[in-house]
């Protein structure tokens, strides 16, 4: 599978279906076999989150994406990790097998939900 | 047909033409009527086949994958490349937002008084609660309906008898003036464009398509919708051209107003005509700036893949209702810091259809995608009419910059 073509930038659903953010960026692991040659790369886990979008991204947009989150509320804005074993299947979208809001995935909009539109009526 | 069905297909053309006419397209079709009067009527037929083309393509993805628009265009460009139409249409969005406030408010002005500074930001206020209250088809459906009014352009027209032999032969076998200057010619020519296929409506289109769950059976009422609508929208067009053309180039007027681009019609049909043409372009200027605040916090959502639509509470997709809030809120600004509308309309029109290939191309791309499409992958013809709108489109984004210097902005 090719990883930047297959799974990079594809939405991410949770197990009820829920949108649970984007691919933003993967993190891979080189095992190192005995003799210290490298074993080939394999998934550990896809990383999302405004944060891991924005620090791929040119200056000034990897600053401008925390002090976007802190405006937002959230308190430490950092990117979430989602182990590649909570990866259900693959299609025009990344199926996960956990709900997003016990993953962490909802953190930046739960901080905006509480900031901004706790104020206001009818929300 | 199921009723269902057979009312989305009435309430889709009403919806088409407010696409094809707001108040970019009033402004941008009587100032080339009174400026270039009928050499650039040939401009309707690429934007009609061009919005129709790509709008349906818009639909076909959603229907056809689940998928909306932007989150094709992440998936497929990355996120590195998906920001520069992310970007491009959240600048031009946020500027046809003020257009149409401006529209709102100015035809409010010509109606019952007041100042326009303030006008502008009332209408945001207005737009505002809509959005915030109303459901999906309700603020759809008032607005469309409200904005067929300005049908009463087609009547303007026709009353207003025009060589109807010259008429055709301008819009179908169009000639490049010789006694005019160029690069005017050409940019008003890219604003129309711009006019007839803003960026907003497809991402707008094709959200609706996902957020009116359409299936498979959605798909000929789908095409049958954007062709239809943007027909009638077309044929609105034409007529205020006409009729601009028939009464404003004779004098040498410029269209600085909207009270001036209203004029031929209130010329041909009186104070009832003056009426219906303001009810008209306040009712399209408001389903387009509805259409167009919902569109920037779709793309934004639907690009960092956070939770958007007007289906359930706010606070079940708190960044959506929050960026078309923020939209409204420096819409409203810039409207009072004393922009003239008249003239930020054609020139955010042409940087509009300057933007529009980073849109199509994605767009096209993913229409000819098994993996998203299926069976209901583009044809053939398709392809060969889409490529050649693109195109264009694409001489229109490398003119753009060169003609923005040497007409100063359209002036």
């Amino acid at each position: 599978m090719e990883l930047g073509k297959h799974v990079l930038d594809k939405e991410l659903l949770d197990r009820k279906g829920y949108r649970a953010g984007k691919v933003d960026d993967l993190l891979l692991e080189i095992p190192e076999l005995p003799g210290g040659r490298l074993a080939q790369p394999r998934v550990r886990a896809i990383i999302t989150g405004p944060t891991a979008l924005s620090r791929n991204l040119p200056w000034p947009l990897p600053g401008l994406g925390r002090l976007f989150q802190r405006l937002l509320g959230v308190t430490c804005p950092r990117p979430v990790e989602v182990a590649w074993e909570h990866v259900h299947t693959i299609d025009v979208a990344v199926h996960l097998d956990i709900d997003r809001a016990a993953a962490g995935l909802l953190v930046t909009q739960q901080a905006a939900a509480r900031r901004f539109l706790s104020r206001l009526p009818g929300a | 047909m199921h009723w269902k069905r057979a009312g989305g297909l009435f309430l889709g053309v009403l919806t088409a033409v407010g696409g094809f006419v707001d108040m970019g397209g009033i402004i941008t079709a009587a100032q080339a009527g009174a400026q270039q009067r009928f050499a650039l009527l040939w401009t309707v037929v690429p934007g009609l086949i061009g919005l129709t083309i790509y709008a349906d393509m818009a639909g076909r993805v959603a229907i056809a994958s689940g998928r909306t628009l932007f989150d094709v265009m992440r998936d497929r460009l990355g996120f590195r490349l998906a920001l520069i139409p992310l970007v491009a249409t959240l600048l031009v969005n946020t500027f046809t937002l003020v257009i149409e406030l401006a529209g709102m408010a100015l035809a409010l002005q010509l109606a019952i008084g007041g100042a326009y500074w303030l006008w502008g930001p009332l209408m945001a206020a207005l737009l505002a609660l809509i959005l915030w209250t109303l459901r999906f088809e309700v603020l759809e459906n008032c607005s469309a309906l409200l904005g067929l009014t300005m049908l009463v352009a087609v009547v303007a027209a026709v009353r207003l008898a025009p060589p109807w032999g010259e008429v055709a032969t301008e819009l179908l076998h169009p000639q490049i003036p010789s006694d005019r200057s160029l690069p005017a010619y050409f940019f008003l020519a890219i604003s129309l464009l711009g006019a007839y296929m803003t960026p907003y409506q497809f991402y707008f289109y094709s959200s609706g398509a996902i957020e009116e769950e359409w299936d498979g059976r959605d798909l000929l009422v789908n095409r049958v919708t954007s062709i239809l609508g943007s027909v009638f929208g077309a044929l609105i067009v034409v007529a205020l051209m006409v009729a601009a053309a028939l009464v404003l180039h004779p004098e040498g007027t410029e269209v600085t107003t909207l009270a001036e681009a209203g004029r031929p019609i209130a010329q041909s049909l009186g104070g009832i005509g003056w009426g219906l043409f303001l009810l008209g372009a306040f009712a399209v200027s408001m389903g387009a700036g509805l259409e167009t605040a919902l569109s920037g916090a779709y793309a934004m959502c639907q690009y960092c893949g956070w939770d958007w639509g007007k289906r359930g509470r706010p606070h079940q997709a708190p960044l959506f209702h929050l960026g078309y809030l923020g939209m409204l809120l420096l819409a409203a600004a810039l409207a009072a810091s004393g922009l003239d509308p008249i003239q930020l309309t054609v020139v955010t029109l042409a940087l509009a259809a300057a933007s529009l290939p980073f849109t199509f191309l994605p767009l096209l791309i993913v229409a000819n995608d098994r993996d998203y499409m299926g069976e209901q992958r583009n044809t053939l013809a398709v392809n060969v009419v889409a490529i050649v709108i693109l195109l264009l489109l694409g001489a229109v984004t490398l003119a753009i910059f060169p003609l923005l210097v040497l007409t100063g902005g359209g002036a």
